[in-house]
């Protein structure tokens, strides 16, 4: 084993113990904690066995080891930007939520208040047809 | 205007309620407002965090106003607008934009086709009315920006953003905006289709000034909408 593979084994372990103490402190439900572990775990695996890569790159059709583990690389990549975009996107909707809400309770009326001016929604209406 | 059994109009008691999204709109705000209140009953300006006297200036215009306390963007004040509408009991809501491109005298004619021919919404169109002093960038990118919706909505319209429309009380209810930002025109259009909205598009003028013009969208503004619209899609 060289110092790469003992370096990159040690940081897979590392990252899988820091992964499990967050779930434990609330930071990471079940489940992401899982598929966390599970990254570091293939991550320290494919280090310390590259010859693995070979093979299920082949199994895959794919010439190199390298080339899968790129690919992967990429996917993983493009589904962590999904899931923060999508996260993003819930923290703006929640913003304009707040500033709507704060907007709406506390509405600035003119000096002349609508009430006395008696608001046409409180007059009878004219037309019978609504 | 005559007014009608069925023909919404300032005097007459059905409430229309203009809305009017503004973003550092200090300098032209108060003489909106006042030049709205000529026409139609209620005017609520949304101010969307502007820095300048916008809020102050709409209040002693005779608006109410509503504060968003960050920028949120032109569509998230037309959506928080419209609920203040509706809560207040709009029969009908306009909306109108603060930097004077629109002219107030094409109100009526909006309500006109709400009312006369019972259509649902009606959208302002600039091509079929005038648009005085437009370049011709802006001319295409509306162009461009015409044949996108209606590739996505398949509504044939032929202005997809113009803040100039008007909805009947019952389909502004059904209507909800969650792009807060430009995409919201075309979010809207979206909605017009699916909802089975009766639209109609009525003839109006705009006039481009070089205040609105340096207001306006910058160089990148087609790209960011574009983004806007297509991560919107693809998040829900």
């Amino acid at each position: 084993m060289n110092a790469f593979q003992v370096g990159g084994i040690t940081v897979a372990v590392v990252l899988i113990f820091l992964t499990l103490l967050g779930m434990r402190r609330g930071r990471l439900n079940r489940g992401a904690a899982a598929l966390w572990s599970l990254l570091w775990l293939a991550m320290g695996i494919s280090i310390a066995k590259p010859n693995l890569t070979v093979v299920l790159a082949r199994a895959l059709g794919i010439d190199r080891g390298a080339d899968l583990v790129f690919y992967f690389g990429i996917v993983i990549m493009l589904v962590g930007f999904f899931a923060v975009m999508a996260r993003l996107r819930t923290i703006e909707d929640n913003i304009t939520l707040i500033s709507r809400h704060i907007a709406l309770s506390e509405a600035d009326s003119p000096t002349e208040p609508e009430e006395e001016s008696a608001p046409k929604s409180t007059r009878p209406i004219a037309s019978s047809n609504r | 205007m005559s007014t009608g059994a069925d023909r919404p109009s300032a005097n007459d008691s059905t409430r229309v309620v203009t809305v009017v999204p503004a973003y550092n709109e200090g300098t032209r705000v108060r003489e909106i407002v006042a030049e709205l209140l000529a026409v139609v009953s209620s005017v609520v300006v949304v101010d969307d965090g502007s820095q300048d006297d916008t809020s102050l200036q709409a209040l002693d215009g005779g608006a109410t106003v509503l504060r968003h306390v960050v920028n949120r963007g032109q569509g998230a004040a037309l959506q928080t607008g419209f609920t203040w509408a509706l809560e207040r009991g709009a029969d009908f809501i306009v909306t109108f934009d603060a930097d004077g491109q629109h002219d107030v005298e094409d109100i009526p004619r909006l309500l006109e086709a709400l009312g006369e021919n019972r259509h649902e919404v009606a959208l302002g169109s600039r091509f079929l009315g005038s648009a005085k002093n437009i370049s011709r960038r802006r001319r295409l990118l509306l162009r461009a920006a015409v044949l996108f919706t209606r590739l996505t909505s398949g509504l044939p319209l032929t202005d997809t953003h113009n803040g100039l429309r008007a909805f009947r009380r019952e389909a502004a209810s059904r209507i909800c905006l969650r792009f807060d930002r430009m995409a919201h025109a075309s979010e809207l259009i979206d909605q017009i289709g699916r909802l089975g909205l009766d639209w109609v598009e009525v003839p109006v003028s705009i006039r481009y000034t070089p205040y609105s013009r340096r207001k306006g969208q910058g160089l990148f503004a087609p790209v960011r909408v574009l983004t806007e619209y297509v991560l919107g899609r693809l998040l829900g």
